[in-house]
């Protein structure tokens, strides 16, 4: 019983902390410590891949996901004086919302806790559920679980195309060597040639204004490159020099 | 519960190595004071919004790939405990499991997403 009270302790604890702080990020690292008290609370539940899941997935990588959107997001610390005049949370609407919310949760608790006392415990011995789960895993659901990695697979490839450097429509070259690739960065707007070869492709770099002529034949549309400062890589603008 | 030991260990063991760190920092770092650092600093106004600025698309990229990766070790970990009573098959699904994934992971490192440029 002591376990489950420094376990319950901590993630409550934790967990205000977490809206106490002022800076997001002191609030994702105080959740990351709330999500281990609760990871321990599920290993006394009798659920131990819950609790490993719980570490893996969430205090690991969910949280630096959270962080990451603190940081992308520029989330200011609340103290500066913007933040307090104009926070879009400390209008009155979204104020009623959240209390709303609170009171909500605030029932729910109640009515879980006067319900209590029929202890649902796992069968026990249930240390054995993560061996149940992989044997079905990986008999039963074998094909599931091969699929599964397809679905990360394009995860991934979306992550990378997403976050290339370059437009979106740029042409994939996965043969190319990498020196070429990175020279392929060009202007949004640049027309895709997919049938040209490599080497007129990458001649195509061009301005940010020239026009787009997707009708233009091939040698017309490569004959309409505006002069480009080849070593300063930039495009020269007009009373520039 | 007894299974548990060793987790509760190395849970104490890094929490120990942590502490040992930040404490063997602050005791063992150079410490120069000097009448010029020991001046008051004069602050100016009360900062509109933090100076962070923009980040790099690149911590994105690595969060992502980080967490796919992880998604997969979530696999790994069942798997490694019915190993034995899995025999040959469950050695191949998992290979042709690491393989697809494999295929992101070179794609991945071919497209620079794994460099920091």
């Amino acid at each position: 019983m002591i376990p489950f009270y420094v376990f319950a302790f901590i993630a409550v604890v934790a967990s205000l902390l977490v809206i106490a702080q002022r800076n997001p990020i002191y609030s994702v690292l105080l959740l990351i410590a709330s999500f281990g008290a609760l990871s321990g609370l599920y290993v006394l539940l009798d659920a131990p891949f819950v609790a490993v899941i719980q570490i893996i997935v969430y205090a690991g990588a969910i949280m630096v996901l959270f962080l990451f959107v603190v940081m992308l997001l520029n989330a200011p610390h609340e103290e500066t004086e913007y933040d307090e005049q104009t926070h879009p949370l400390l209008r009155r609407g979204p104020m009623r919302f959240g209390a709303s919310l609170a009171l909500a949760l605030g029932v729910e608790l109640c009515w879980a806790l006067a319900r209590g006392g029929e202890s649902r415990a796992f069968a026990p011995g249930s240390v054995d559920a993560v061996a149940a789960i992989g044997r079905s895993l990986f008999t039963t659901y074998a094909f599931p679980f091969e699929v599964t990695s397809i679905l990360i697979l394009v995860a991934m490839l979306g992550a990378v195309v997403l976050a290339r450097r370059g437009p979106f429509d740029s042409p994939l070259i996965l043969s190319a060597p990498k020196d070429e690739r990175l020279a392929q960065d060009r202007p949004f707007d640049s027309p895709l040639i997919l049938s040209a070869s490599k080497d007129e492709r990458l001649a195509q770099d061009r301005p940010f204004d020239s026009p787009l002529i997707l009708s233009a034949s091939k040698d017309e549309r490569l004959a309409q490159d505006r002069p480009i400062d080849r070593d300063g890589g930039a495009p020269a603008l007009p009373g520039e020099r | 519960m007894r299974e548990y030991t060793g987790i509760v260990v190395a849970f104490v063991l890094a929490g120990a190595f942590a502490a040992a760190n930040i404490i063997l920092a602050s005791v063992l770092g150079p410490k120069k004071p000097s009448p010029v650092k020991a001046e008051p600093f004069e602050c100016g106004q009360v900062p509109f919004a933090l100076p962070i600025g923009r980040l790099s698309v690149k911590f994105y990229l690595t969060a992502i790939l980080f967490i796919l990766f992880d998604v997969e070790l979530v696999f790994l970990y069942p798997w490694a405990v019915v190993y034995r009573t899995l025999g040959g098959s469950g050695l191949v699904e998992m290979v042709v499991f690491l393989a697809v994934l494999m295929v992101g992971f070179f794609y991945a490192w071919d497209n620079g997403a794994l460099e920091w440029q």
